[in-house]
């Protein structure tokens, strides 16, 4: 159980940083700022004036992009900044197993993502219901715990990394290159072994339903599709998978597998990162 | 059962052997220093009993649980100052010992522990901001969390001014009086000869000699060097010298001779014998050395270039051969 200690350590260390109130300040400019947006850009008389969902709708990207981020930068030093400064010698000279160690320091870290997306809610539900009208509390509560969750995922990727890894530069390259890869360029690996096999580019339905599931294999992807479910937004809606594919929606396309995706975006780093970290030698 | 230990212990690093077939034995209720230059092995050995390095081969127990298999059993039950330690920065020196208490499950008082290593008028202050003195001592007390039966220093007084290094000997003193085991290391003699019951010293990976610490001494002062002062050149009395029961080393230079004898009481037959040769001793002079020579000698290996550490080279083969047996 000294994960709890690790935990409540790590998240009292950044308190005494400005980190977390940088954080918040990034998340509140975020939610209830960028949501603002089309209410102040409306010129009343031109058409509906917006509504709640559009507020929310155009703060959904720029939001998840912000939690996803801010994830990956909490999580990439937590463990090899303790081995460079030393301090991981503490951590290891009591009895903390390396288990206690990436458990403790992914929910301490995921603590530090928390209090900051759910301060810039807070301040955000403030703005939003003297905009806009109809506040629906079920949706704007669903998408805050669909941005914890988000949270939780990147900041493990970038635990893992930090836990595989013997210098921050090290983890600062691996934490770049796999958000890169696996999430902003993700799209684009589905469509280039399409390429190989076919010798043209997919088009936008009758798609095999492999080529889907790598699509669905990114960091983002799974995440985005359960978004749908979680929070229901007027305008991010997507094409439906049954659109898009050739035959039936095998269950590996179904929403639910989603969800199989993100927990393996979890599990899988991390069990690396608690591989090496375990194996590694403090001399 | 023992507080420390190891069988045949052994880490490798590529082709570096850090330590060798370590054989070590600490009882409990004593102060055992682990001596030896930087790069001995002495971390290393250390890292292995803490679990920060796992062995290469060879095995070992701490207050009877395996080094390998039993990592955090140890560690509940061990407090360890720990070497090349970083604090952190922005958390308080109360805070520090506080999860050093909450980590082990226990109840102390966190400010009590900071009051027996004096810093307690800082308990409020950042870590970061901590002299070097200051975050030794802070670590000491993390270490003492909980009321650990066996303390594993490493270092303990790196970094420390004389004045800092006798305040740390003086709180581990005070600790072992509590009952505490100590096994701490350290490359300086004198910080270990004053409180220890024993030493062990390494040297490239390999545990050369261990002892009490008294009859280390012992071994040590029953050595002595002889220098005459002669009014002809002294090569000429070495013959009747060398074939003289219990000298172990004669060295002419000039019109001066040295002569080492494994025993003290041999001197005053050696002196007999120049005396009785014919010339005329001009001045004598003997050297008893310290076990701070000893140390020099037995961790580089060289022949030093002072009188006194000079002697001891013969006192290290004869050290190393024992060591050997």
């Amino acid at each position: 159980m000294s994960w709890v200690h690790v935990a409540r350590k790590d998240f009292a260390d950044a308190l005494r940083s400005k980190l977390l109130w940088v954080l918040s300040a990034l998340m509140i400019l975020v939610v209830a700022g960028i949501s603002a947006i089309p209410q102040l850009l409306y010129i009343p008389g031109q058409g509906p004036a917006p509504g709640f969902d559009d507020g929310m709708s155009f703060m959904f990207t720029w939001m998840t992009m912000m939690v996803s981020i801010i994830g990956l930068v909490v999580g990439y030093r937590a463990i090899v900044g303790e081995r460079e400064s030393g301090s991981i010698r503490f951590l290891l000279g009591l009895p903390n197993s390396r288990r206690d160690v990436v458990v403790g320091k992914v929910l301490g870290r995921a603590t530090v993502v928390a209090v900051p997306t759910v301060i810039g809610f807070l301040v955000g539900a403030v703005v939003i219901l003297a905009l806009y009208d109809g506040f629906a509390v079920t949706d704007y509560i669903g998408l805050l715990v669909f941005a914890l969750v988000i949270g939780l995922v990147y900041v493990s990727v970038a635990v893992a990394v930090s836990a595989s890894v013997n210098t921050r530069a090290k983890a600062v390259g691996g934490v770049l290159g796999i958000y890169l890869i696996f999430d902003l360029l993700w799209w684009t690996v589905p469509m280039a072994i399409y390429w190989l096999l076919e010798r043209e580019l997919p088009g936008s339905t009758d798609l095999p339903a492999w080529y889907v599931l790598v699509e669905r294999l990114g960091i983002w992807e799974p995440l985005g599709i359960l978004s749908g479910t979680l929070v229901d937004i007027a305008g991010v809606e997507t094409v439906s998978t049954a659109d898009r594919l050739a035959g039936d929606v095998p269950f590996f396309l179904e929403t639910w597998f989603a969800w199989v995706i993100v927990i393996a975006w979890v599990a899988i780093p991390l069990g690396i990162g608690y591989y090496r970290f375990n194996r590694a030698v403090m001399s | 059962m023992d507080a420390i230990e190891t069988n045949s212990l052994g880490r490798r690093f590529g082709d570096v052997n850090a330590v060798e077939s370590l054989d070590l034995t600490v009882q409990k209720g004593e102060i055992y220093g682990f001596l030896g230059p930087n790069g001995a092995g002495k971390s290393t050995t250390i890292n292995m009993l803490l679990g920060f390095t796992p062995p290469s081969s060879g095995s070992g127990t701490v207050l009877g649980y395996d080094l390998e298999h039993e990592s955090v059993a140890i560690r509940q039950s061990v407090g360890v100052l720990p070497e090349d330690f970083g604090v952190y920065g922005r958390l308080t020196a109360r805070k520090h010992v506080r999860f050093a208490i909450e980590t082990k499950g226990a109840d102390d008082d966190p400010d009590d522990l900071l009051g027996r290593v004096e810093l307690a008028d800082v308990a409020d202050r950042t870590a970061g901001g901590f002299s070097t003195g200051m975050k030794q001592r802070l670590a000491l007390a993390m270490a003492l969390a909980g009321n650990p039966d066996l303390l594993i220093l490493d270092e303990p007084s790196s970094g420390l001014d004389p004045n800092g290094a006798r305040e740390m000997r003086a709180i581990i003193r005070e600790e072992n009086e509590r009952g505490t085991t100590v096994f701490f290391s350290s490359h300086v003699m004198e910080q270990v000869e004053a409180i220890c019951d024993r030493v062990g010293i390494m040297r490239d990976g390999r545990l050369i000699a261990e002892d009490a610490i008294d009859s280390l001494k012992d071994r040590f002062d029953a050595d002595s060097r002889l220098v005459f002062t002669l009014d002809t050149v002294a090569d000429d009395i070495v013959p009747a010298l060398e074939t003289m029961n219990g000298v172990t080393d004669i060295n002419a230079d000039g019109n001066d001779v040295s002569v080492v004898v494994a025993d003290a009481s041999r001197k005053a037959p050696v002196i007999e014998a120049v005396g009785a040769s014919g010339v005329t001793i001009k001045d004598i002079r003997i050297d008893d050395s310290s076990l701070e020579d000893l140390f020099a000698t037995l961790t580089t290996g060289e022949r030093p270039t002072s009188r006194h550490a000079e002697e001891n080279a013969a006192n290290t083969t004869q050290l190393i051969r024992e060591a050997d047996q």
